[in-house]
């Protein structure tokens, strides 16, 4: 009898989208990691100074060489004093603008020639009560003027 | 008639096979390589930032210390619980500034906490003389 033998069947499995599969995960798990950027406002801290250091080297300075911004429980800004207010970002920024220029004509008018690039100093005190953003949203105003004014955040208690 | 043979056009292909292996051992690299961030006791998000327009500096993560403030007064400094009653602040700052000589330290703070324990913070930070400060903000748009 005449025995035909079966003929094996070549049996693979199709690889051929394995890259395009492993490229897609790749690409998906590129376009959903979120990255930990770190961003914000730079700002230098004054130096500790202990209290009897302080009261020997003080100095008493006038509104034509600083400017003190207290901020206020409820966030509004009273400057060298005055009766608090409610200032929007822009009148913050005019309302600073004014004190620097106001230094600046000082300086024109300045004899001595070592004191004609005095910066004006601002001074942030906040409420200890008060919100942490209504410093940082005053503080990031002033950088806006770091190259023509001082910034110093209170500390003191 | 002498018999012209057709010449037989080779079969040019790129071998493929090897792509999922590729593409597979650059997953795997990725994910053996990722370091994941695990922060222990809690995390202040991003959206409780407060905000800002401009001024915004992009700071390195090599060159900085975190300090997270909770509303509620809680402060962890690179994962450690911190208190500014003992000299635990001063102490993880000032050998933190002896590895890192450039070191800024973020402020990652509800923006609803008082001022108070901010002020706090920053006065240990003056202490242990670490006084470049970034206070980290969210984009307003």
């Amino acid at each position: 009898m005449n025995v035909t033998r079966k003929r094996r069947r070549k049996v693979e499995i199709p690889t051929a989208s394995t890259g395009d599969i492993a490229f897609l995960l790749i690409v998906f798990f590129m376009a959903t990691t979120k990255f930990d950027v770190k961003e914000g406002v730079k700002v230098q801290l004054t130096k500790a100074v202990d209290q009897a250091q302080q009261k020997a080297s003080e100095i008493k300075l006038t509104e034509n060489e600083m400017t003190r911004i207290d901020i206020m429980q409820n966030g509004q800004l009273s400057f060298n004093g005055a009766t608090p207010v409610t200032l929007s970002d822009t009148d913050l920024d005019k309302k600073i603008l004014e004190k620097i220029e106001m230094r600046d004509a000082l300086n024109k008018r300045e004899t001595d020639p070592t004191l004609r690039s005095t910066k004006m100093l601002f001074l942030v005190k906040t409420d200890p009560e008060a919100n942490y953003e209504y410093m940082v949203r005053v503080v990031e105003r002033l950088v806006t003027h770091r190259d023509r004014a001082l910034i110093s955040i209170s500390t003191s208690i | 008639m002498a018999k012209i043979m057709k010449k037989e056009a080779p079969d040019v292909s790129i071998p493929t096979t090897s792509t999922g292996d590729i593409a597979f051992l650059l997953l795997l690299f990725f994910m053996v390589s990722t370091v994941f961030v695990q922060e222990r006791v809690f995390w202040v998000q991003r959206e409780r930032f407060p905000f800002a327009s401009e001024n915004i500096e992009r700071i390195s993560r090599n060159e900085s210390a975190t300090i997270y403030i909770m509303k509620k007064g809680d402060i962890l400094i690179d994962d450690f619980p911190r208190t500014v009653e003992d000299n635990s602040i001063i102490n993880a700052m000032q050998a933190k500034a002896r590895d890192i000589p450039t070191l800024q330290v973020c402020f990652r703070t509800d923006r609803e906490t008082p001022y108070q324990t901010v002020r706090d913070v920053m006065m240990r930070l003056q202490d242990a003389d670490t006084r470049n400060v970034v206070f980290e903000v969210q984009r307003k748009l």
